[in-house]
Order: C-alpha cells, then sequence, then structure tokens
C-alpha cells in the first residue's frame, strides 16, 4: 500500500510529539536538589558527623546578624550522654530555618512581610511589614522563628542574605566553624559544592512528609536515635 | 653533848614546822588552779607534727605554692580537711630527682590527635596521664561541670585546657568568658582540619 499523505502526517506528528516530550523528560535534571525555580536555590548541609558541639556557629550568628541574647536564629541542641565513662557520647543537631521551597510561614502571613525571594530561594522577612501577629510563629512546623525584641518584627535565619551574603561572603556559622560542619551553596548548580555533599553522604531531611520542601540537608550521625 | 642533842633536835623540829606550812601552802594552790594544772599536764603531752613537707621543695620551686592556691587552694584545703601537698600530685619523686627529673610525675598538655602545637598520646597513655587528677576530679563531677569533659576524657589531658599552677584564676578555662572558651575548641579543632586538608583526606 501506498503511503498516502495523510498516513504520513500523522506519522510525522507523532515523532514530533514523542520526541518533543522526551526532550522536556531530559530537560528535567536528574540531581535531587535541583529545581528550575528562580535563578538560585540557596542551601545549606549540616554535617553532624562532623560538628563538635562548640556553638562558635551560634556566636559567630548573633554577632553578625544583630540577634540579642534571649532570642536565637540558630541553636545547636545536644543529645544526652551516651555510654560509659571514659567512651561518652553525644550527638548534636542544627535547629534553624530550613528555607522550606513550599514554605508555610509565607502561606499563612496576612501581610505579605513574610516571602521567598525568588532570585536565591531565600525565605526571608521584610520587618517593616510585618504586624507581629505571630501567625509565621505558629505555622513553621520547625519552631524556629521568634519575634526581635529591638524591630518587634517576626525574624528568622535568613542566611545572612543582608549582611555576610551581601557582602560576598559565606554566611557567619559557615565561616566560623572550625570542623566544616556546614555547606552552603546553590542548589540549582550541578556542579556546586554542596550538591557534590549532598551526593556523596547519606543526607535526610527534617518533616519531609509536611510537604515543607525544607532545604536544610543534614548528614545522618549513625550514633544514637534515628533521626526524622 | 646535851647541846648538840638540843640543836638537832630544834632542827629537826623546825624542818617539820617548815614542811607542814609549805605542804598546807601547796594543797591550797592546787585546789584553787586544779582545772588549769590538768588540762596543762595532759596537753603537755600531745605531740603535733609540725614540720611541712612541701618544704624541701619550696626551697628550689620557689613559687609553685602560691601559683597553685589559684586552683587546688582554699577550696582544696576545705574539701580535703587540709592542705594538699606537692607530691601528692608529684608523686614518684625520687632523691636525685635534681638530676633530670626523670622520675616525677608531670603534667602537660597532649591529646589522641595530630595537632601542630601539642603533643600525641594514644588512649591508654592519656587517661593514665588523667588518673591522678581523676582520683578527686571523678568522672560523675566532671560531667556535671560539662560535657565536654565527656568528649576528651581519652582524647586529651586536663593540662590540654588548665592552667593547674595557675595566676590567681586569670588563666586556664575556668577564667575565660564564653566566647574565649570558645576560641580554645576552634583553635584546637580547625588545626584538626587544616592538618587533613593538607594530607588531602
Ligand atoms: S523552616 Fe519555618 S520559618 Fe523557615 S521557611 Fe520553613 S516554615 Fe518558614
Ligand atoms: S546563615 Fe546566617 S542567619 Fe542563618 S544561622 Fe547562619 S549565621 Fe545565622
Ligand atoms: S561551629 Fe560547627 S562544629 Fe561548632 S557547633 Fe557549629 S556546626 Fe557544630
Amino acid at each position: 500500500m501506498a503511503c498516502s499523505r495523510r498516513n504520513l502526517l500523522i506519522g510525522a506528528g507523532a515523532v514530533i510529539f514523542t520526541t518533543g516530550v522526551a526532550k522536556v523528560a531530559l530537560a528535567k535534571k536528574s540531581l535531587v536538589a535541583t529545581q528550575d525555580v528562580g535563578d538560585k536555590r540557596y542551601g545549606m548541609v549540616f554535617d553532624e558527623t562532623a560538628c563538635i558541639g562548640c556553638t562558635a556557629c551560634t556566636d559567630a550568628c548573633r554577632e553578625t546578624n544583630n540577634v540579642p541574647e534571649g532570642v536565637s536564629r540558630l541553636t545547636i541542641e545536644r543529645s544526652a550522654p551516651m555510654g560509659e565513662y571514659p567512651n561518652v557520647d553525644y550527638t548534636f543537631t542544627r535547629v534553624s530555618c530550613q528555607h522550606c521551597d513550599n514554605a508555610p510561614c509565607v502561606t499563612v502571613c496576612p501581610t505579605g512581610a513574610s516571602y521567598v525571594d525568588l532570585k536565591t530561594g531565600i525565605v526571608d522577612v521584610h520587618s517593616d511589614k510585618c504586624v507581629g501577629c505571630g501567625y509565621c510563629l505558629a505555622a513553621c512546623p520547625y519552631q524556629v522563628r521568634f519575634f526581635h525584641p529591638e524591630t518587634k518584627s517576626a525574624d528568622k535565619c535568613n542566611f545572612c542574605r543582608d549582611t555576610n551574603l551581601k557582602a560576598g561572603k559565606l554566611p557567619a556559622c559557615v565561616e566560623s566553624c572550625p570542623t566544616n560542619a556546614l555547606t552552603f551553596g546553590d542548589l540549582n548548580d550541578p556542579t556546586s559544592e554542596i550538591n557534590k555533599v549532598i551526593a556523596s553522604n547519606a543526607v535526610y531531611r527534617s518533616k519531609i512528609e509536611l510537604g515543607t520542601e525544607p532545604k536544610l540537608y543534614k548528614v545522618a550521625d549513625t550514633k544514637g536515635e534515628i533521626k526524622r | 653533848m646535851g647541846n648538840v642533842k638540843l640543836a638537832i633536835r630544834t632542827t629537826i623540829s623546825f624542818l617539820l614546822i617548815i614542811c607542814i606550812y609549805g605542804l598546807n601552802f601547796s594543797v591550797a594552790a592546787e585546789s584553787s588552779d586544779h582545772d588549769a594544772l590538768t588540762t596543762s599536764a595532759d596537753s603537755r603531752h600531745q605531740v603535733t607534727f609540725i614540720r611541712d613537707s612541701d618544704n624541701a621543695c619550696t626551697q628550689c620551686h620557689k613559687d609553685s605554692k602560691e601559683t597553685r592556691q589559684g586552683t587546688h587552694g582554699e577550696k582544696a584545703t576545705v574539701k580535703l580537711g587540709r592542705d594538699l601537698k606537692c607530691v601528692e600530685c608529684h608523686n614518684t619523686i625520687g632523691p636525685d630527682h635534681r638530676e633530670n627529673a626523670s622520675q616525677v610525675t608531670t603534667y602537660s598538655a597532649a591529646q589522641s590527635e595530630v595537632g601542630t602545637h601539642k603533643s600525641l598520646l594514644d588512649f591508654d597513655a592519656i587517661l593514665k596521664a588523667t588518673g591522678n587528677c581523676t582520683e578527686c576530679h571523678t568522672s560523675e563531677r566532671l560531667q556535671e561541670k560539662t560535657w565536654v569533659h565527656d568528649v576528651h576524657a581519652k582524647k586529651a589531658t586536663c593540662s590540654s585546657c588548665h592552667v593547674i599552677h595557675a595566676d590567681g584564676e586569670k588563666e586556664g578555662m575556668q577564667a575565660l568568658e564564653r566566647k574565649a572558651q570558645i576560641a580554645q575548641c576552634v583553635d584546637c579543632h580547625k588545626d584538626f582540619n587544616l592538618i587533613k586538608k593538607d594530607k588531602g583526606e
């Protein structure tokens, strides 16, 4: 049977359709950490196996970002002692904003004070727009927001966006860590240091079942209880 | 002859009179001061050992006793109920330690991980070195003070962080502000990381 013009056109359409789909599928980056929103998507890795609990990071954050005593953007939580002398051990974990891609704190904010900066993926607060209703403090599943005693605005880690990042430096906590337990970088860049660390370690993120899509990754410590 | 007998008799009776008078006197004295006399008589037989065993040490190590006061001074005396002696920590001292001090126990900074400044010891050697300290500063007490003691139990000697013969409490960990204390953690742990990085680990 001769190939009719009609059949040829249908066949050509099918070819275009399938290659088009394949192209879209290929364009989707395969690394788990990347996503096609914004230019950059800043994230952080906290290596529980490297942290010694010195809290140099919490002090550095306080100084750099003018966080007064009594509140904190970053705390290091220490476990109960495990084992007997002289083999007593502890685990440490980082408590700070997870810079959720799907941030509940932003969704509930009635004034638009809480927002995601689309250029960087950083979740931040316009302190002049904040009316102090406290919705975001209640909505954050990670319990990392607080009211700043001076500005009276909701506050939390913003990856040092207006301090160290602005000055072209790494976040204060990352800079101060003596054990390189912290890695900061662009999750959208497949060649970045942070993507290498994520790819070569057993990482987890907290409470992912809530659909918050947090950008704080943790290298799991094998000691002690299983963390999530 | 009769004269001689008379003379003897008068002398004896005279002596007797004196004796009786004297006895009267001493009985009177004893009865009035009885308590005072017995106590003084008891204490006269109590011998207290007043020789200072540290005396020989301080002939050469002149300041060492004062510099120790900041850490093992009054508080230690109260806890122990006596003064702490040099040889209780610097034990195994020999008579000829002046030659090269090889026998005396001394305390110095050492750690189990390779660092730039401190010497290296294995876990067992560190535990042995700190054994004298942990006799009084028990692991429970140390843990109560801070968790940091726990994680360094076999990884660093006490002198790595503490100055025992401190100038008052101006030196060593306890004298430092929180920030300066953290700087001490950073000092060593950053060093470890740089060394590892140099090795390409
Ligand atoms: S961790 Fe909390 S404050 Fe940070 S983005 Fe997520 S919901 Fe908001
Ligand atoms: S990134 Fe900056 S603001 Fe966030 S915890 Fe670190 S130092 Fe604090
Ligand atoms: S500075 Fe680094 S090692 Fe120290 S507590 Fe913070 S994350 Fe842990």
